[in-house]
């Protein structure tokens, strides 16, 4: 099996190690009393460091010089490499790096292009673009399958709408028809003064009455609608954007069914008749125009009798729609309000839960409660604390002595309250 | 004097100066007390590399000293009592808990405990009647606790040689040292040996001892840095993170560093070869994969449990 380059690398290091490079296991027993460490040539010998140096190195405490210098002689002296190694760890130092650029030396010589184009082609790199560029097409292909839902749901809606319009307009006999698709025409007739209309000789309010009936029962209207007049209607698209207006769409849909259920072809009204309607449809437009955006041109409309067959059953329908649309907008603005107010609600329990797991936290097998900006060992009695402040040599004797201590510590950060082998340690 | 050191001799009393007054207790020194001192520290960190040194850095060495530790150990050294009562209140914990980690049980811990501060203290005299301690070496440079930690380890070291049964003498050590270099191209690619083609297991066994001695090389050539890197992590068998503390750069920068120095390796190797041997870029890459996989078989072979330890310092059969 071949393996790549950097494996084979690897593996040959490693054997290097074992094998070939290793150093004289045992030095001279004589330490004079600089507390070198002894060992190989003269040379080296002198060069030994001594306690401060690998001191002063393992804090990370020396200019850059002095450093390159001490780099040098550990990268080839085992036993100085090995006390510092050790001075290093037991410091902590591991913990307090953080991810830095490398500082290259002066002597790594620049890539080529034909280095970096097979970096780029080396089977890590590619793993780790293959990787992204996974996550990537997930991170898309679910943001395109819950808008996908979202437009469904919002094109569904509409459709309902155009289609309960069809269906109006094409239950509406050929010759009375001047109405096109007009979401408005299910809107019960309503006088000038809102009240049902009286029966007529026509019997048009007989419709109007029923319509009249069914609109305090309509809980949800269209919050607006777009109307043209009686000659000429156009479907009011309702676009709320949220359930209410769903939820209005269904309600008008309804009334759209069962106001085609309850259309017989009317007779026609007289002509004065039509006229008061058309005034009080009119007057009506002018009272629910700022609210429900309706606009009602009564130059268009038609004074022939044959559109004035239309006309009423129309208008009336255009006026309740009007009048159940301003009952909707009233009533969708308490419910809104409900809304806003559940979805406070249902914040301010997040908020809490939040809250609840902010105050508790789980480290180290231990449970710690927050009080007062300090993370307490819910084992804590209330006994008396040692306590050991970060960065003290205190602290760090404790760190050697009980790391396990010291990474509940670190994870907790701030003050925090530990109990550890039956002692209580308030670490700030 | 020469007017350079006459200008490093003001920054260095001025310094000195900023650092009595920096530290919580100067215990009553004086600038003259602690010059020497300082000084010493300054040639040996940083004149020492950049005689020229520039008064920032200077200022800046001088300033970073560790002022409270550093007053504290002169204190002492001048036979301050109170200093030392108060070395052993702060820094006894250090000591001990140093000690634990370097000995095997609790008494011995004990034991070096107290050794070091004999050590501390001086058994002998000096000229002057003071007595002739490890305080002397202290120079600020690092903190205090970090420097007893070093002494600890330094001692346990020294005490650790003293008891120890076996000792090599240096003649003794080269001899071992060129006696495994002669077999290092064989012993431990005894796979290649299995085959059933002598020759082209001779010649398998010549290319690998080859590799071997090129990658010992190409390892010579490299930055002291990454030298030191490539003995922390496979010599002394270091995590990254820990190689990398040693390194003080995060456990990413040191892989990042591995990754690139096995690329440079390779190439250094495969330059030698090349230049050396006369060998094709193709043969070297063979010999390597060839190398490289019989290392796998006899790596595995020999971490497991049941391949006798003697088995593996013998040349090969």
């Amino acid at each position: 099996m071949k393996l790549d380059p950097n494996t084979e690398i690897d593996r040959l290091l490693l054997h290097h190690a074992r094998h070939g490079g290793a150093a004289t296991p045992f030095v001279s027993v004589a330490a004079d009393e600089r507390g070198n460490s002894g060992g190989g040539s003269e040379e080296m010998q002198a060069e030994h460091l001594d306690v401060d140096e690998m001191s002063a190195y393992a804090e990370n405490a020396l200019p850059d010089a002095a450093r390159a210098r001490y780099i040098s002689h550990l990268a080839d002296c085992d036993s100085c490499r090995k006390m510092v190694t050790e001075l290093v760890m037991s410091s902590g130092a591991a913990n307090a790096l953080v991810e830095k650029k490398a500082v290259l030396t002066p002597t790594v010589p620049a890539r080529s292009w034909r280095e970096r184009f097979a970096w780029l082609l080396a089977p890590q790199t590619l793993r780790y673009a293959a990787s992204v560029l996974v996550l990537a097409g997930i991170a898309s292909i679910a943001f395109i399958v819950l808008r996908g839902g979202r437009d469904a749901k919002f094109s569904s809606q509409e459709e309902q709408t155009q289609n309960s319009s069809y269906d109006q307009n094409s239950n509406r006999p050929p010759e009375q028809g001047v109405q096109s698709g007009s979401s408005t025409t299910i809107a019960p007739a309503l006088t000038p003064q809102g009240s049902p209309a009286k029966p007529d000789a026509t019997g048009t309010p007989l419709d109007a009455q029923k319509d009249n009936q069914a609109q305090p029962e309509q809980a949800n209207a269209p919050k607006t609608m777009t109307e043209q007049g009686p000659a000429e209607s156009s479907p009011a698209p309702v676009v709320t954007g949220d359930a209410l207006g769903g939820n209005n769409e269904r309600a008008r849909d309804e009334d759209a069914v069962s106001l085609a259920r309850q259309q017989p072809a009317p007779p026609a009204p007289s002509v004065s008749t039509v006229k008061n309607e058309a005034d009080g449809k009119d007057l009506s437009g002018r009272a629910s125009g700022n609210e429900n955006n309706m606009v009602l041109d009564s130059s268009t409309s038609s004074t022939t009798a044959e559109v004035a067959e239309n006309k009423p059953q129309s208008s009336a329908k255009e006026r309740a729609a009007g009048a159940r649309a301003k009952t909707a907008r009233r009533e969708a603005a308490p419910a809104s309000q409900a809304a806003g107010s559940e979805a406070k609600d249902d914040g301010g329990e997040r908020e809490d839960k939040a809250k609840k797991a902010e105050a508790t936290r789980r480290v180290g097998g231990r449970e710690f409660v927050r009080r007062g900006g300090v993370w307490v060992d819910t084992a804590y009695k209330s006994q008396a604390t040692t306590n050991v402040k970060r960065g003290s040599e205190q602290y760090r004797a404790l760190s050697a002595d009980e790391p396990g201590l010291r990474s509940i510590a670190d994870q907790l950060g701030g003050t925090s309250i530990i109990i550890w082998k039956g002692r209580a340690y308030k670490i700030y | 004097m020469s007017q350079i050191t006459a200008h490093t001799e003001n920054l260095l009393a001025d310094g000195t100066a900023r650092l009595i007054a920096r530290a919580a207790d100067a215990r009553s020194l004086k600038v003259e007390d602690l010059t020497a001192r300082t000084g010493a520290a300054l040639h040996k960190y940083l004149l020492r590399d950049d005689p020229a040194a520039k008064p920032e850095a200077v200022n800046a060495f001088l300033d970073s000293l560790h002022a409270d530790d550093l007053c504290l150990i002169v204190a002492c050294e001048r036979g301050d009592q109170t200093a030392w009562s108060d070395l052993v209140e702060r820094f006894g914990a250090t000591v001990k808990s140093a000690a634990r980690s370097t000995s095997s049980n609790e008494d011995a811990a004990e034991d070096l405990a107290q050794s070091i501060w004999a050590e501390l203290h001086g058994l002998r005299v000096r000229a002057d009647g003071r007595p002739a301690g490890k305080l002397a070496y202290y120079s600020g440079r690092g903190s205090l606790g970090g420097w007893l930690r070093a002494v600890v380890g330094q001692l346990a070291v020294d005490q650790h040689r003293k008891s120890a049964r076996l000792v090599q003498t240096e003649e003794d050590a080269d001899f071992d040292r060129l006696a495994r270099a002669s077999h290092s191209g064989e012993e431990s690619f005894s796979a290649a040996q299995s085959t059933s083609n002598p020759e082209a297991a001779l010649a398998e066994q010549r290319a690998a001892g080859d590799v071997e001695t090129a990658l010992a090389e190409a390892l010579g050539e490299l930055a002291a840095e990454d030298r030191l890197l490539v003995k922390l992590y496979y010599f002394d068998g270091l995590r990254l993170r820990e190689a990398g503390a040693v390194l003080g750069v995060h456990e990413a920068t040191a892989s990042r560093r591995l990754t690139r120095l096995h690329v440079e390796i390779r190439k250094g190797v495969e330059a030698i070869l090349m230049k050396r041997r006369g060998w094709t870029r193709s043969e070297i890459g063979r010999a390597m994969s060839e190398a490289a996989s019989h290392l796998d078989t006899d790596l595995e072979v020999m971490l497991s449990d049941t391949f006798p330890k003697e088995q593996r310092a013998q040349p090969g059969d």
